[in-house]
């Protein structure tokens, strides 16, 4: 079963000076942190490990230009790793402190946590252009989310394309708010031993990995009862008439669900819930006859002869287990008859053989 | 003294042309009565009694309609097919191919056309998703089953296909089946529908490919037939055949001279009357030709399609979908019935009046003199060129209109030739007849004087040897620079033709009409 939620949300877009760390994709430096380690436990001095261990043609200037970056990126004082460094290295996140204008887009939605959407550096010039039209216009104090305020210097994950860690070390409290509405589509996949949510905010292209709030299947039961109220919530099906179904829901025992504007106590009100591939099952032994007599004449592709019709029946029915768990009984072929079309194929395949004693040779 | 006047001339001759093989145009008057049967209806010459029959079994049908036929395009036919069809009657059709259809009527030219070939392709169309039709390219067989199976059940074979054409026109055969020739007929059906079948109508104009089933089948008393698996047709035939002792009557659309069975019936022509009715086909010429060299009467109708067989002295008939060829008999996909006795009589009335009304003879060629005076049909190719045998025909010339008299006595000596080629006739004696029109004295020509003529020709020397001539032996006339002598007999005109004393280059001729 999947489940399709699509959500409006607000999105928020921060404009402020943010001092942060932001995880960037740097792999030399797990190696060089990984080296200076090693020094300080051999008691060496860095650059003299490093070149003789690492860099042996390489002059003395550019093991020291690469230890200054490291100091730069507070992963590494005096030649020892930095509370910081260590910390990376632990990780194997490399963490690089920013400091200017960032916009950051943040989903605050019952369902999902608060959610740091992304956090993209200005350029300057935009900055600038800001700045001076805040001095002009727009001297805004902007309401700084608790969870980020809260959360200095705590390892945040940014739902991007890809997920990144920023920690936030400050935020100024002056710059510009704006807020925009989105649609955000969930799927939920029961595929998995555990349930997974990703969605996809219409602004942004590809998914986003996001933590519910919620746990367990109450959402499923919930959602299961709705569409009907005899839903079988253990094995998570849904009784159904077989003759308004679709043949391909028919044969396959499963159909997709939809619901608009579904307003929930406990997740607020979602503009759009599709339930997809939800199984499906007879909702009385009546219709399990009926379904099974209606796919029986679904997947008819030859003449029919009394000899062969039980065998048929059985076969196909053994394809079914669903079907396997009512009372079935082999319907007279003239009960069929009443099912199909008069002048279609399946008219013809039912019919020819019994009118013009299509008996095979023994 | 015989007058110069217009000459008639005649010339007759006793002709002994050798007219070639020919049908004999029959001036029958009286039209086919076709007998009132109970089981061998007669169709043909606007007779649709059989053609109805049809209709009202079809209207009539309850559960199913099973139809074999050649070629379907009779428009009351197919409506009352799918009004049959709408009312949930399961209806079952088979036919030739297309393919198989467009090749008869491009290579043999039979009995339908563009417009009837069209019309069965229409029908394919208005039947797609209400009837379950199947072809293969040999089905040939003509039968109708009703509600087989069940207290109701009708049966009909025919040798017409179920066109409009054949059924009202043609010169045909349809036998009303019993209870137990239906069962045999519908077993045969089932035969041609899940063996000899290869193609079925899925949607419109989409033929599908269909697997061929073995079944079982019960073996026949009643019906004979011809498909893949076997030919009691053609043993029956046979049997009939060679076991008569008596006078056969015989009759089919087409005959294929060298086949097996044709040499069989040439046997039995030595020692048994027999007599043929087919229809005027090339095809069927060298056929016609070498039987009737052995004594076998052979008749025609424009549009007989029939094909039967019929033993008189042992009362057996056998009334068959086949023609007498390889194709039919030997292959392909035919029925036939056999019919004894009672039944048998009611075939002998039919062809007693078929044969008593059949407007074509068969006559070998001969000498002119042999045969009686009237029209004929002389096979030319694929068509026939209407002719007439008769006693005389006189063919009148122009008249002929002579320069001058000398010349008319030359015309007179000849006698005028016999056309080499009458078209459309053989007389027996030929009378030509034609007029020589003397030439008369142009009306604006004026008497011309002797002397005055000589006087102006001769020099003085030759007027002092001869003597100038007071008068002409013979009035002369002068027109333009023309001058015409006038005579009134022939001897005159031996008298004067020539003389000296006339012009050279004269022109004679009769006097002007007097007034």
């Amino acid at each position: 079963m999947h489940i399709s939620i699509k959500i409006n949300v607000v999105v928020d877009f921060i404009s402020a000076q943010l001092s942060i760390f932001k995880e960037e994709d740097r792999p030399e430096v797990i190696p060089l942190l990984t080296a200076i380690s090693e020094s300080e436990s051999a008691n060496t001095d860095p650059v003299t490990y490093l070149i003789e261990n690492h860099f042996p043609d390489l002059p003395i200037t550019f093991v020291a230009n690469l230890l200054e970056e490291l100091r730069l990126m507070g992963l590494v004082q005096d030649g020892i790793l930095t509370t910081h460094g260590i910390e990376t290295l632990k990780r194997k996140e490399v963490l690089v402190p920013r400091k200017g204008p960032y916009q950051i887009g943040i989903i605050d939605h019952q369902l999902i946590t608060q959610s740091i959407l992304r956090c993209e550096e200005l350029k300057p010039s935009l900055w600038e252009e800001i700045r001076y039209k805040k001095e002009e216009e727009m001297d805004e104090i902007i309401e700084i989310p608790e969870f980020i305020k809260n959360d200095l210097h705590k390892r945040l994950t940014l739902f991007d394309q890809r997920t990144q860690t920023i920690m936030v070390n400050s935020i100024s409290e002056r710059g510009t708010l704006d807020k925009k509405m989105a649609t955000l589509t969930l799927k939920l996949s029961f595929d998995d031993e555990l349930w997974q949510l990703k969605g996809k905010l219409d602004e942004f292209s590809g998914y986003l990995s996001l933590h519910a709030e919620f746990e367990g299947d109450e959402i499923i039961d919930f959602l299961l009862s709705k569409i009907h109220p005899q839903a079988d919530l253990i094995q998570r099906r849904i009784p159904q008439d077989p003759v308004r179904l679709k043949p391909v829901e028919l044969n396959n025992f499963r159909k997709g669900f939809t619901f608009h504007n579904l307003d929930t106590d406990k997740w607020g009100e979602f503009s759009e819930i599709k339930l997809s591939n939800v199984e499906i099952y007879p909702e009385s032994n009546d219709k399990a006859q009926q379904w099974a007599e209606i796919l029986f004449i679904e997947n008819l592709s030859e003449y029919i002869t009394p000899l062969r019709y039980e065998q048929l029946w059985i076969s196909l029915m053994e394809k079914f287990p669903v079907l396997n768990e009512f009372d079935l009984i082999v319907p007279p072929i003239s009960t069929l008859w009443e099912r199909v079309a008069f002048g279609s194929r399946k008219c013809w395949f039912l019919r020819a053989a019994i009118d013009m004693n299509l008996e095979e040779v023994l | 003294m015989r007058m110069i006047e217009t000459e008639l001339q005649e010339v007759k001759k006793t002709l002994d042309t050798i007219i070639p093989s020919h049908w004999c145009v029959r001036e029958i008057k009286e039209p086919i009565i076709n007998p009132k049967n109970t089981k061998i209806i007669a169709i043909g010459s606007g007779d649709d009694a059989f053609r109805q029959m049809l209709l009202e079994g079809i209207k009539s049908a309850q559960e199913t309609i099973m139809l074999c036929s050649f070629i379907l395009s009779d428009e009351g036919i197919i409506d009352a097919i799918i009004r049959a069809a709408d009312r949930k009657v399961r209806c079952y059709l088979l036919f030739a191919s297309e393919t198989q259809l467009r090749k008869e009527y491009q290579q043999y030219r039979t009995d339908f056309d563009e417009e009837v070939l069209t019309a069965h392709k229409l029908m394919l169309d208005k039947f797609a998703q209400k009837v379950l039709a199947r072809t293969s390219d040999h089905l040939h067989a003509k039968f109708l089953l009703i509600d087989v199976n069940t207290g109701n059940s009708k049966g009909f074979i025919s040798t017409a296909n179920f066109t409009y054409e054949a059924l009202t026109r043609n010169q045909e055969l349809g036998v009303i089946l019993n209870p137990n020739e239906i069962q045999e007929a519908f077993d045969f059906f089932r035969r041609g529908f899940w063996e000899e079948s290869d193609k079925e109508l899925t949607r419109i104009r989409h033929w599908d490919d269909v697997k061929q089933e073995k079944i079982q089948h019960q073996i026949h008393s009643f019906v004979l037939t011809t498909s893949h698996k076997e030919n009691s047709l053609k043993l029956a035939l046979y049997g009939i055949i060679a076991d008569s002792p008596g006078a056969l009557i015989i009759g089919s659309y087409s005959f294929e001279e060298d086949y097996e069975l044709l040499q069989l019936i040439k046997q039995k022509a030595k020692t048994q009357k027999i007599i043929l009715l087919t229809r005027p086909r090339e095809k069927n010429l060298p056929t016609i030709e070498s039987l009737t060299t052995m004594g076998v009467e052979v008749f025609a109708y424009d549009y007989l399609h029939a094909k039967f067989v019929y033993a008189l002295e042992e009362k057996k008939a056998l009334i068959m979908t086949a023609n007498f060829e390889r194709r039919g008999l030997d292959t392909g996909f035919e029925i036939g019935l056999i019919l004894e006795d009672d039944m048998s009589i009611e075939l002998d009335k039919i062809l007693t009046e078929w044969i008593k009304k059949a407007p074509l003879k068969w006559k070998q060629g001969g000498v002119i003199t042999q045969f009686d005076n009237g029209k004929i049909k002389e096979p030319s190719g694929r068509s026939l060129n209407e002719k007439e045998i008769c006693a005389q025909h006189i063919i009148p010339l122009e008249p002929l209109r002579p320069r001058d008299l000398i010349q008319m006595a030359e015309l007179m000596k000849k006698q005028p030739d016999l056309p080499k080629n009458l078209p459309n006739i053989y007389p027996k004696k030929i009378t030509i007849k034609r007029e020589i029109i003397p030439p008369r004295l142009p009306s604006d020509a004026v008497e011309v004087n002797a002397q005055t003529f000589w006087t102006s020709r001769l020099s003085k020397e030759e007027q002092t040897k001869r003597k100038i001539p007071k008068k002409f032996p013979t009035p002369v006339y002068r027109q333009k620079n023309r001058y015409y002598g006038s005579v009134k007999t022939w001897k005159e005109l031996n008298k004067v033709s020539s003389h000296p004393d006339l012009p050279s280059n004269l022109i004679y001729v009769l006097p002007r009409k007097s007034k």
